[in-house]
């Protein structure tokens, strides 16, 4: 009889916990993954603000998880921390409506091994989210002798060619996960730093810290699956005809920053004090 | 045939891709639960020959190169949280299993340290420990550090050769300019971030116009905010006399509320009169004209620390608080300050003046005591936004000072005794605001009470026992209207018209009481001022350009209270100022600046009785209201890598000026008359400055390097004769602070000049030589060991040089809160100290007493 009350009483909590988990407010986002480290990482390009050449920083974000990472401008990791700690939805809402403030934000989010096996990036383009699915593999890394050492932390050398760039990533031997910034990962280390070979694009990581926070993925409506070479054109298109305002000045992005983002047919409109500068030009 | 070539090809091709040992296996848990996304490795010795990930099963699959001729490979597998594992397989096709037990630690955290120095924009951002030492203590040590950025002995902070113009911390500004109080108080564990900001304007309306002002933010470190923290400072020592120091500072820091208390009483040095100079002023120069009438009776100072010849008792308090209201953007200061000070020093000094075929000397020694007492308030409401700015600003505050000169000449001695009293009370208010985003307007009103009832000179001759008592007193009030409209007219180009319009009501009056001679000015005065100021402005991509014409008409009438006469002297003033400036290059600016005044002189050019201004020396005017016009000219270079560390600036300054008074000076052998006479003459000066600073970071060092040039042509009127006198003088000034090891640090500077005089034939060369050396070992962490050595070489006439030496050494010992001090100044115990120096073409040449051997202990303790 002890027993079967026991057995009633556990079946009881794990009915209430699971209707609580379900009621967890996930804000129109799908959890992918518990969240174990949080690396930030500054991204530098060199493009052009007022018509000359400049470089142009960003924070940045990848969040591992148990089975994969996420990476994304470092004002969509605020969104899951307030769904992570059960935060009001119109809070998240908020959340959701002030990214991509900086200066030249990141704008696209990287699920690497999201699928198993695949990278998946969705990135704001013209009128959708262009979604793009690659293998985790599509680097063909070379493992070299080369070594830096990033955060007290020695990193070996590797290179590969991806996009119409050669890729150097410095990766710690000492840290075993296989992610990295952007879409650079499968090598048998955490990437620290990472550049290309035109010193037009480059990651370089601030901090590592654990977290709690879960790894999500925002259900949006208008993701449209695309090609590389279609998401090139659809982007270039969205930064540099239509929506996407160059060349602003500080006082105007100070202003920017200060409101919600605007949206059309609800894709955000994004500023930037430079040029739009690609990562992957092929 | 063919057929059997190409499938021996084929087959030969795909072996040769399929060149490739594959190890296969699984990693599981100790529960046998497959470890997911762990890196599985093949090595031979330390080089990874082949890797790969576990999927969600736990399984992998290796691919080794048959180019790998190894018998063996070592395995590894490893995940975040678990164990690493190794084991030691034969190179060939197999599968294997890892078992992997949980780590018994996770991961670490880590952050990067930042940059030294980070530039973006128009902000400079110093890590301020990575340039601190074990010995620096405040955060103006550490300010002293930081490259590009220099300190005087006032505590006054400039940038690239520039005096900052704000003084914030965590973006307020809690202490109106006096913020030597919070360099001097402050810890530098407080302090994480120092932040240089570049072409700043204080209105936030203004963002983005010209500005060549230079401000600077200190960020803190999280343990000094949100909880009162402060320094206790005790100390006892043995000189001259029993040594005496007690200082309290309380300070708190929030996001809303900022405070800075300080209480200090103490004889070792003087401080209160650097912690309350306001080092940025909203108002107009507040020195009475009674001050400028009368002169203030002071002696030399030698280029020497104050601590090194000046026996003082300072006692300050000081309240300091800012408040930010309902929002942000709304802020209230209160800033109260009482201070006092007492000082005396020893001296002597031979006066030697140019009297046509002789010269004439006078020989003194002197006993200067000085008692100061300043109290003052200050009120100050802000509300800055991106749309509007406000500022209300109330000032209170008094100077009463006595000072006692006992004077000795080779036949007589006097008590000189100068009492002075002032009072000012000012209230500034300004508002500017958007009307649209092209246009924006400006109004401001400046009200200003200055009072000086007595500045009274008295001269007791022993010999006679006779009393000789110059009375001066001065009051003024000023009221001061403007407004300014601002219109953007497109890109980058603005138009600006000001107009100004002001009242001022003096009185002045002077008397000489106890001499032979009556001498007495009496005037009332009346002046007014219209002006309007058309002004362009230019700014885009860094260039910017800023001119502006300022014509005024000035309407004075002085009434003499003696004689009933009236003086009208209705004038028309030019004023010109402009300024360019442009980048030309990612780390270098250049700007030039072109100024022309025409500026009219005020009421004491009318006060032609005669004012005596110490024993031996009086003062007249010229009856005629003084005009001059000034021409200046100033070219300034900048540069600035902060990857390299490298700084660098340099100006070259050019001024004209033209008069139409000249300066009078006739020497007798007991009497020295100054006056200002009818006659145009004209003078100019060029200075030229060169600094640059390298850091090294790699030994921690700091070396600087400034080099200075001026050149000037005067015109005096000495023994009824025109004479004209030029001056020139150079200056080296190299610097090294040098850090190699954590176990010791150098300090190195020295300063050598060369000033050349000559006039009517003449010439004279005095030069100088300073070094000072400072060493401070950290045997064990914690304890410093610090001597300091100054080495002092001075001409005192054409043949001769005099050299003295000056030794201190301290101890010290920091254990968590509490610092424990020990130190000994002025080793050697040398007691004088001489120089000599040309004013024009008078020479002085001074023998100063200084303070003995002193011993110190001091007692810190910071919370």
């Amino acid at each position: 009889m002890k027993k079967a009350a026991l057995i009633f009483i556990n079946t009881l909590l794990s009915i209430a916990a699971c209707a609580a988990n379900d009621k967890a407010n996930l804000s129109g986002r799908t959890q992918l993954d518990n969240g174990l480290y949080k690396c930030t990482y500054t991204y530098t390009a060199k493009t052009t603000v007022a018509g000359k050449d400049d470089v142009v920083t960003s924070e940045t974000v990848l969040h591992i998880g148990e089975h994969g990472a996420k990476f994304a401008d470092e004002s969509v990791f605020i969104p899951d921390s307030l769904v992570s700690v059960g935060a009001p939805g119109n809070k998240i809402q908020m959340a959701n409506l002030k990214t991509y403030g900086q200066d030249y934000p990141f704008t696209a989010t990287v699920y690497q091994n999201y699928p198993e096996g695949k990278t998946t990036m969705v990135d704001v383009c013209q009128s959708n989210y262009a979604v793009l699915t690659e293998n985790i593999d599509v680097f063909d890394w070379e493992l070299t002798e080369d070594t830096l050492t990033v955060c007290n932390h020695l990193c070996y050398k590797a290179v590969a060619k991806y996009g119409g760039r050669t890729w150097e990533a410095w990766y710690a031997d000492d840290i075993p996960l296989s992610y990295g910034p952007w879409k650079l990962a499968g090598l048998p280390g955490l990437i620290l730093a990472a550049h290309d070979t035109d010193g037009v694009n480059s990651f370089v990581i601030n901090s590592m810290q654990h977290t709690d926070v879960i790894v999500t993925r925002v259900k949006n409506v208008k993701e449209v699956p695309v090609n590389r070479k279609d998401y090139i054109r659809l982007k270039d298109e969205y930064e540099n005809q239509k929506y996407s305002i160059s060349g602003t000045t500080e006082l105007d992005l100070n202003e920017y920053k200060s409101q919600a983002r605007v949206f059309i047919g609800g894709i955000p409109l994004i500023f930037r004090s430079g040029k739009y500068v690609h990562l992957e030009l092929e | 045939m063919m057929r059997i070539i190409f499938i021996t090809l084929f087959l030969a091709l795909a072996s040769v891709t399929s060149a490739q040992t594959l190890v296969t296996g699984v990693v599981v848990d100790a529960q046998h639960e497959p470890v997911v996304g762990a890196v599985v490795k093949a090595l031979t010795e330390t080089k990874i020959k082949a890797f790969a990930n576990t999927n969600a099963e736990g399984k992998f699959t290796l691919k080794i190169p048959t180019t790998v001729v190894a018998d063996s490979l070592t395995l590894t597998a490893e995940s975040v949280t678990y164990a690493k594992l190794s084991m030691r397989i034969a190179n060939r096709e197999q599968n294997v299993q890892f078992v992997l037990s949980t780590a018994a630690t996770t991961l670490k955290e880590f952050t990067k340290v930042a940059k030294a120095i980070e530039a973006r924009g128009d902000t400079m951002t110093y890590q301020l420990s990575a340039f601190t030492s074990e010995g620096d203590r405040t955060l103006e040590d550490g300010l002293k550090k930081l490259p590009g950025v220099s300190v005087n002995n006032d505590g006054e902070i400039s940038y690239q050769g520039r005096k900052i113009s704000k003084f914030y911390i965590e973006g307020l500004d809690l202490l109106n300019g006096k913020y030597t109080i919070a360099t001097r108080s402050i810890p530098k564990e407080y302090v994480s971030q120092i932040q240089l900001l570049s072409h700043y304007n204080e209105a936030k309306i203004d963002k983005g116009k010209p500005s060549n002002d230079v401000a600077i933010n200190v960020k803190l470190s999280d343990g000094a905010k949100f909880k009162p923290v402060g320094t206790t400072e005790a100390a006892l020592g043995y000189g001259d006399k029993l040594l005496y120091q007690l200082g309290l500072a309380g300070m708190l820091f929030k996001s809303q509320f900022q405070s800075i208390i300080t209480a200090k009483a103490g004889n070792i040095s003087r401080f209160s009169g650097s912690a309350i100079r306001v080092l940025t002023n909203y108002f107009s120069d507040d020195s009475p004209l009674a001050a400028r009438a009368a002169g203030t009776l002071s002696a030399s100072t030698p280029p020497l620390k104050e601590v090194r010849y000046l026996e003082s008792d300072d006692r300050l308090v000081s309240v300091n608080t800012v408040q930010k209201i309902k929002d942000d953007d709304k802020t209230l200061n209160i800033n109260a300050d009482y201070a006092n000070s007492v000082s005396e020093y020893d001296l002597s000094q031979n006066t030697s003046y140019y009297a046509g075929d002789k010269e004439i000397s006078f020989f003194e020694r002197e006993h200067p005591h000085r008692n100061t007492h300043k109290p003052s308030l200050l009120l100050k409401y802000k509300d800055n936004t991106n749309d509007h700015y406000l500022v209300e600003t109330f000032q209170a505050k008094g100077e009463f000072v006595n000072s006692d000169f006992d004077t000795e000449t080779t036949t007589d001695s006097y008590m000189q005794r100068q009492k002075t009293r002032m009072f000012t009370v000012q209230n500034y208010i300004s508002s500017n605001w958007n009307i649209k985003k092209a246009h924006n307007i400006r109004i401001g009103s400046t009200l200003e009470y200055i009072s000086a009832p007595k500045y009274d000179l008295s001269v007791v001759d022993r010999n006679n026992e006779s009393t000789v008592t110059q009375e001066v007193g001065s009051n003024r009030f000023l009221a001061n209207l403007s407004g300014s409209y601002f219109r953007n007219v497109g890109g980058s180009l603005a138009l600006i018209a000001d107009v100004d319009a002001d009242y001022e009501h003096n009185t002045i009056t002077s008397e000489l009481l106890g001499a032979e001679k009556t001498s007495v000015n009496s005037y009332s005065n009346d002046v007014g001022r219209i002006a309007f100021t058309p002004a362009v402005q230019y700014f885009s991509n860094g260039t910017s350009f800023v001119a502006q014409l300022k014509p005024t008409v000035r309407f004075f009438s002085a009434k003499n209270r003696l004689t009933g006469d009236v003086t009208h002297n209705n004038k028309f003033e030019l004023h010109f100022f402009s300024w360019f400036s442009r980048p030309v290059n990612a780390y270098s600016t250049f700007r030039v600046n072109i100024n022309y005044n025409k500026n009219i002189g005020d009421v004491v050019s009318l006060l032609t009785s005669p004012i005596m201004r110490t024993y031996r020396t009086e003062n007249a005017n010229s009856g005629i209201i003084s005009e001059s016009s000034v021409f200046t000219g100033l070219l300034y270079y900048e540069y600035k890598h902060p990857v390299k560390m490298w700084f660098a600036n340099g100006s070259i300054d050019y001024t004209h000026t033209s008069m139409n008074t000249l300066s009078s000076q006739f020497v007798s052998t007991d009497n020295v008359a100054m006056q200002a006479l009818v006659g145009d003459n004209t003078s100019e000066s060029l200075s030229t400055r060169f600094s640059v600073t390298k850091e090294l970071m790699s030994i921690h060092s700091k070396i600087k390097l400034g080099v200075n040039y001026t050149y000037s042509r005067n015109t005096i009127m000495q023994q009824n004769e025109l004479v004209n006198y030029y001056g020139n003088s150079y200056t080296v000034s190299p610097s090294i602070n040098m850090h190699p090891w954590s176990f010791v640090e150098l300090n190195y500077d020295c300063s050598y000049s060369k000033s050349f005089t000559r006039y009517i034939g003449k010439s004279y060369t005095r030069d100088y030589l300073n070094n000072n050396v400072s060493l401070k070992i950290y045997p064990v962490k914690k304890i410093t060991i610090s001597g300091t050595g100054e080495f002092v070489k001075r001409q005192i006439s054409d043949e001769s040089h005099k050299s003295i030496s000056i030794f201190d050494a301290g101890i010290s010992y920091r254990l968590n809160k509490i610092e424990i001090r020990a130190d000994v100044r002025n080793i050697l115990n040398t007691r004088t100290y001489s120089y000599s120096l040309f004013n024009g073409i008078d020479a002085y040449t001074y023998d100063f007493g200084l303070r003995g051997r002193e011993y110190t202990v001091t007692f810190v303790y910071r919370r």
